[in-house]
């Protein structure tokens, strides 16, 4: 058994095209990566190599592999060509975030069962149009489809003759089941799929700091208050009086205005700049984005090189649930918060009150 | 379950290789403490084997003082035969040259000693393995070498295993195979190594092979043969790296051993329900049924699988007392002749419950022990044993052990109806099928679970059922306590508004079982009234019932016979106390201030 770990990273972008434009969802940036990065980077530090299956290749260490044609299927298949002696395809979702020990646990229980291959199982409540994996005895994969609430988390190890003829991956899997042994993994701990752009406010909560690290090169001002954890960037600004609350995010050569506060759960892209007396709280600001002066931002979502004017105000307390959305409770009140979706390049006026829930479909 | 390792040096271990040995019995010791022992293959054949944990073992045998450059070594779980120094691997053939361990079952052990006893081999022990042993000593005696005899041994036996062996007349070589139980090869530089799982063998190389089912060979220092069906593999394509540390190996690709055990319950209800002995049931049941005064008693989850049994008894006319174990004394003065107790311990090393035992032994009860551990100290202190045959449990709250005691104590019951002339076909259908309704329950309710885990949120939840579901409530809400530190009280639904139910304010996670048929309507009362005072109302409930629209929150289980449902509705509580505990952040195997067992008064 050989792995070539492979991450696949395509994809049209959906409902994504107002943050990341023709490119994949996977290629929405939050904590200075790109979505795709965190299973890509988790693979490479652990088989020292990892393929990425993308339309567009960057300057990563990642071996990347052109998309032909969008569809898991097709970029399995395109993988399958490119890679050499590798037996075992480790295949990721580049819009699945998970714990790096989700993956070794897969090679794991194939190894120490000698099964042929394994599937990740993640617990589900909504099960609705996903995968859902039924095992038979020793927890072997039966069929795909029912009503079982373990449903396939986006990361497979499959041997390499296995995804070379596939049609269609349920349909495959469901077929290889039958005369080989798949073994459901069930995972019980962080995992994160982002299908839906509200999606990024809870992934949010599992890419923050989990400690202080601020660069020699950031200039923060002296009157500034910093609460860790916190990553504070290069060249990064804060500004007199400015206060950060972490767990927060500051990329490299942003500007924090005076008197501005960064609450927990924010994080400000590559080069974005926040104005004076603003408020940020649990959003992720876009690479070049401008927040004007006295503007509040609260779970909300604001694309690159978005201009939001001075004294923009996003209201996010929604008393209907939506499906996705984790409930709050706050005096025996619950409630959901969603805030606004500001797409990439887009410009919101000054003075411009935005309800929940804007711009999100 | 055990745990087996081998190594094999070109000339001299780096290490020495009782030091080397030593490392692989502490790695293994969770798959089996009750004993240990080494076999090294240098200039003869050295066996150092005992009772006892894996230090006491080492320190008393000086295993560390080993040399040599071939070595195997075995951590055992008793299921053939009790923990003994002359059950304990390796086992030797008759001219002790040949040293075998092994993991899993030999099924046709049986025979295969009776015929080797014909033939004049002489066993030392009561264990399936050393049958292993005499029989490739028997080929070998038939002019074949050693390999080839090992390979007809192979053929010979049937069942789940993995065996390895040495022979003194070939040193340098260990020979494997493998059927279902777990066993992996480690390509090293200079040697190679085989063992029971990754850890063991990321200690000393990152080049691992998986054996597959069926697949037997040997290693040398510097070869790996593997043959299946007597076809040569090729293992060196095989050969897989795995780039991380043992200390950042999963637990056999689990996050947390209370996960893998939950999620391994249909496995060892199966094993519990196959290896049920009618025939001592049916004693156990005679010796119920004539008795004066019956008590049940344990302590923790082993008490709710006691209290479980206490709500069948009413139905075949027997009055039974459930008493925890440490608070004995108060029924001391009943204890007599002709009483029969039914002592509950995982472990079989419980303080509290063997002096329970003992007391009431020393007034003349007979005492019906059902544990976990072959041979442990509750079994030999008791007149019978049912052993629950749920393997060795890791995490520290209790799951497949509380479940495989439910599932023992039912066919108990089943057992008593039997006597009593009842058709019982009907029970026996739903034992066969409960490792199915298991895997179903728990295939069907993690996501659930894990969505309530996060609305967990309040420092204190009720856990409310009515008759045979109490005990179902009692044991989900020791789980919640024990591994989420979130406080749980469970109350019989019935008892809750004679003052419980001043607690209860808006949103108040109030969990309630429906596992208990005949109380369903009642329970769903007690809803209403919980509703009314604005609590928010979760339930486990059969499926495709109307119940699920009576509360907030529905985790539907397969409905299935009463006799085992408790079985059935506890793994969604299992999970729930699981998920919140990961929700809030605490690590689930190691509970603060618990022990798996409880040694001190």
């Amino acid at each position: 058994m050989k792995i070539a770990p492979v991450v696949l990273a395509g994809g049209r972008p959906g409902l994504f095209e107002k943050i990341t434009g023709n490119l994949p969802k996977t290629y929405v940036k939050i904590g200075g990566r790109r979505l795709y990065q965190y299973a890509a980077d988790a693979l490479y530090s652990m088989f020292g190599r990892v393929y990425v299956v993308a339309p567009q290749p960057e300057r990563e260490v990642y071996t990347y592999i052109e998309e032909k044609a969008v569809g898991v299927e097709e970029a399995i298949a395109t993988a399958e060509a490119h890679i050499s002696s590798e037996t075992y395809l480790l295949l990721a979702y580049g819009d699945v975030y998970v714990e790096p020990a989700a993956y070794r646990s897969l090679v794991e229980a194939v190894v120490s069962t000698a099964v042929d291959g394994a599937l990740l199982a993640v617990p589900r409540r909504v099960t609705k149009g996903y995968g859902v994996l039924e095992t038979r005895e020793g927890g072997l994969l039966d069929r795909i489809g029912g009503e079982g609430q373990w449903i396939f988390g986006g990361v497979a190890l499959l041997p390499r003759d296995v995804v070379k003829k596939m049609s269609n991956l349920y349909e495959a899997l469901n077929h290889f089941a039958k005369i080989r042994k798949i073994a459901v993994v069930p995972w019980g701990g962080v995992w994160h799929d982002v299908n839906y752009p509200e999606d990024l406010l809870q992934l949010l909560e599992h890419t923050a700091p989990q400690s202080t690290y601020i660069a020699k090169s950031a200039k923060v001002s002296p009157t500034a208050v910093l609460e860790g954890p916190v990553t504070v960037s290069e060249d990064v600004e804060i500004d007199h009086y400015a206060v950060v609350k972490g767990p927060a995010y500051l990329g490299r050569g942003t500007f924090v205005g005076s008197h501005t506060l960064v609450r927990n759960y924010a994080s400000i892209e590559e080069g974005a700049t926040v104005g004076s007396s603003a408020e940020i709280s649990h959003s992720l600001i876009g690479e070049r984005a401008t927040i004007g002066r006295a503007s509040y931002i609260s779970y909300s979502v604001v694309g690159e090189e978005a201009v939001v004017e001075p004294n923009v105000v996003t209201m996010s307390m929604l008393r209907e649930g939506r499906e996705r959305l984790e409930p709050i409770e706050v005096r025996g009140v619950r409630f959901y918060k969603l805030g606004a979706l500001i797409p990439r390049r887009s410009r919101i006026t000054a003075g411009t009150t935005l309800q929940p829930s804007h711009g999100f479909s | 379950m055990c745990g087996i390792f081998g190594i094999v040096y070109s000339e001299k271990s780096p290490r020495p290789l009782g030091a080397v040995l030593k490392r692989a019995l502490e790695r293994l010791e969770y798959r089996g403490y009750d004993s240990a022992g080494v076999a090294v293959a240098e200039g003869g054949l050295t066996v150092r084997k005992d009772v006892g944990k894996v230090a006491e073992v080492v320190a008393r045998h000086g295993v560390e003082n080993l040399r040599g450059a071939v070595g195997i070594a075995h951590t055992r779980w008793a299921t053939h035969g009790k923990p003994s120094q002359a059950n304990a691997h390796p086992h030797v053939d008759c001219r002790g040259v040949l040293a075998v361990v092994h993991n899993g079952i030999i099924e046709n052990y049986a025979e295969l000693r009776e015929e080797l006893s014909k033939r004049g081999h002489i066993f030392k022990s009561e264990t399936d393995t050393e049958v292993f042993a005499h029989l490739v000593e028997e080929f070998k005696k038939g002019g074949l070498d050693t390999f080839s005899a090992f390979r007809k041994a192979v053929g010979a036996i049937r069942g789940a295993y993995a065996i390895v062996m040495v022979d003194a007349e070939t040193p340098g070589v260990i020979y494997f195979a493998r059927n279902l139980s777990p066993l992996i090869i480690g390509v090293g530089d200079g040697f190679n190594v085989v063992a029971s799982d990754i850890p063991t063998v990321l200690d000393h190389t990152k080049r691992v092979i998986a054996v597959r089912d069926g697949e037997y060979g040997y290693i040398t220092w510097d070869r790996v043969v593997i043959e299946l069906d007597g076809v040569l593999q090729n293992p060196l394509e095989r050969i897989e790296e795995i780039p991380w540390s043992a200390e950042m190996a999963t637990k056999g690709g689990y996050p947390h051993f209370m996960l893998k055990e939950i999620y391994e319950q249909p496995e060892s209800l199966a094993s519990t329900v196959s290896g049920l002995e009618w025939r001592l049931l049916e004693k156990v049941a005679e010796m119920l049924l004539s008795s004066r005064n019956v008590y049940v008693t344990a302590a923790g989850s082993s008490y709710h699988a006691g209290l479980v049994f206490t709500h069948l008894l009413p139905r075949v006319k027997i009055t039974s007392t459930p008493v925890i174990s440490s608070e004995y004394a108060t029924y001391e003065e009943l204890f007599d002749r002709g009483d029969v107790a039914v002592a509950i311990s995982q472990s079989g090393e419980t303080i509290d419950t063997i002096k329970a035992v003992r007391a009431m032994r020393e007034r003349g009860v007979k005492v019906i022990a059902v544990t976990n551990v072959v041979c442990s100290t509750l079994s030999r202190e008791s007149d019978v044993t049912i052993y629950t045959r749920a393997g060795p449990e890791i995490g520290v709250a209790a799951t497949k052990t509380f479940t495989t005691q439910v599932a023992t104590l039912a066919a108990v019951y089943v057992s008593i109806l039997k006597t009593l002339g009842n058709n019982v076909e009907n029970y026996e259908r739903s034992l066969k099928t409960l490792p199915n309704a298991v895997r179903k329950a728990i295939e069907n309710t993690a996501g659930s679970a894990k969505a309530l885990a996060k609305r967990m949120d309040r420092p204190s939840a009720y856990y409310l059922g009515r008759g045979a579901a109490v005990p179902v409530a009692m044991e989900g809400a020791l789980k919640l306590k024990e591994v989420a530190y979130v406080h749980a009280e469970a109350y019989p639904a019935g008892e809750s508004k004679h003052g419980p139910i001043a607690l209860v304010d808006e949103g108040f996670p109030t969990v309630f079982t429906f596992s208990d048929p005949s109380t369903r309507e009642k329970t769903l009362n007690n809803v209403a009234e919980m509703k009314a005072r604005g609590a928010y109302t979760i339930g486990v409930v059969p499926a495709k019932s109307d119940i699920a629209k009576k509360l907030d929150w529905a985790i539907e289980v397969p409905d299935v016979d009463e006799v085992v449902a408790p079985v059935v509705y506890i793994t969604p509580l299992q999970l729930l106390a699981y998920f919140t505990a990961v929700e809030r952040g605490r690590d689930p195997d190691k509970p603060r201030n618990l022990a798996k067992t409880v040694t001190v008064e």
